[in-house]
């Protein structure tokens, strides 16, 4: 067949596709909550299981699994899985002992590496096609569900807790009207399976392990002197002690001194913000990422189903695994900037 | 106006022009680092992982950008 021919070929089918697709599989854009919604009738000790909860749980399953089936029948000459799986590692440890030094990357990179594969699977989780039609009917509530009071609780608490607000963007009534399969009208779909990457609170719990561990990391390597770097005092100290030399300074060499050791110091505040700016960043990167691509893929959907969807699919697993990638990459630099001590820097 | 447009029109707003300083920033961070891998194509490695390490700090404060859009539209009543 030529050129042309395959050409040809491949605009009918692409063409046969979008008819097919508009005429048989249209269906019209569902809510998108931003909180994991909670599965009906679970809850474990007064807390609801959320449906992202759940998907957790298989997707650490998924990891076990994987870890049994690769490490089963170890061969010194690798092959399939064990292959696979030795490679990846293999590469990652590479790249944690070239950012942070043999004596620390075995320290770093249990903690790296576990966030990487599991960040990895549970944004791919997220892409399996289909996965997102299981689930249970329920009446729409524009509202959330317990009324004011948690409508209030919602507005104190940035990050939505679960059990808490289902908080859908309110819908035109015709959309409301136009129930998903299997349900009455009036009804909406709640998936039992949504990836943990799509709930902040699962981001929000790795956000707090990096900078945490992060903190002790520190602490290990500098000692109690590591908290040195967010209350700079010393150069402040430093304009009451004579110079190196061994004079005493005067009144405006005094002042000199003081003035840059108050920079320094306010320097040091500004490090014990970005701390917590990390937690934000890191947790909402995720977040946003891989929440506003499966928002993405279900407007394309929506829009022209079939045809427009499978090449975003396609950067949705790119962007899932750099997704995972920058948060490996970022916990490990971290941890090597608190583990660097500042007082080599000056030498 | 009344004021849920104004809520649309401010959560629009503030992610759009949230993220023209970040996708600038990303831009000259890839050419930066486009060039040196040209230049210096044994030292890719180094430099790609500092890249990311670059355009995650850029894309943080388009993520601010997204988090003042979220609250406007979810939070903020």
């Amino acid at each position: 067949m030529s050129r042309r021919k395959k050409i040809i070929v491949g605009l009918v089918v692409v063409l046969a596709l979008l008819v097919l697709g508009s005429l048989f599989l249209r269906f019209q854009l569902p809510p998108v909550p931003i909180a994991a919604e909670p599965l009906p009738g679970l809850t474990i000790a007064g807390v609801p299981i959320t449906n992202s909860l759940l998907t957790m749980l298989v997707v650490d399953v998924i990891l076990v699994v994987l870890a049994v089936l690769a490490t089963r029948r170890m061969q010194l000459v690798p092959s399939g899985l064990q292959n696979l799986v030795e490679w990846v590692v293999e590469k990652l440890y590479g790249l944690t002992e070239s950012m942070a030094g043999k004596k620390w990357a075995p320290r770093f990179f249990v903690i790296v590496a576990t966030i990487f594969f599991y960040v990895l699977v549970s944004n791919w989780f997220g892409l399996l096609p289909g996965l997102a039609a299981f689930g249970f009917c329920e009446a729409h509530l524009e509202q959330p569900h317990g009324g004011e009071a948690i409508e209030g609780h919602a507005q104190t608490q940035l990050v939505p807790v679960p059990g808490g607000a289902r908080l859908a963007a309110p819908l035109p009534a015709a959309e409301v009207a136009n129930p998903p399969l299997g349900c009455r009208p009036g009804e909406v779909l709640v998936p039992i399976f949504r990836s943990p990457s799509t709930d902040l609170n699962n981001n929000l719990a790795l956000a707090l392990i990096s900078v945490v561990m992060s903190q002790v990391f520190g602490v290990m390597a500098l000692g109690p002197g590591y908290f040195g770097k967010f209350f700079n005092v010393k150069g402040m100290l430093q304009a009451f002690r004579p110079a190196p030399t061994g004079e005493r300074r005067g009144c405006g060499g005094a002042l000199a001194v003081f003035a840059f050791g108050a920079i320094q110091f306010f320097v040091g505040i500004l490090e014990a913000i970005s701390e917590f700016a990390k937690i934000i960043s890191f947790s909402f990167r995720l977040f946003g990422n891989i929440f506003a691509g499966e928002v993405m893929l279900l407007v394309l959907a929506s829009l022209v189903p079939l045809v427009l969807t499978l090449p975003f699919l396609g950067l949705e697993v790119f962007v899932g695994l750099i997704q995972a990638f920058v948060f490996f990459i970022l916990t490990l630099a971290f941890f090597t900037l608190a583990t660097a001590s500042h007082a080599q820097e000056h030498k | 106006m009344d004021p849920q447009t104004m809520k649309l029109l401010a959560a629009g707003l503030a992610i759009g022009l949230g993220a023209i300083g970040p996708g600038i920033g990303i831009g000259i961070l890839a050419l930066g680092a486009l060039q040196a891998i040209g230049r210096n194509p044994e030292a890719s490695g180094q430099v790609q992982t500092n890249m990311f390490i670059g355009i995650a700090f850029a894309e943080a404060i388009a993520i601010y950008a997204l988090v003042v859009a979220l609250i406007l539209l979810f939070v903020v009543k």
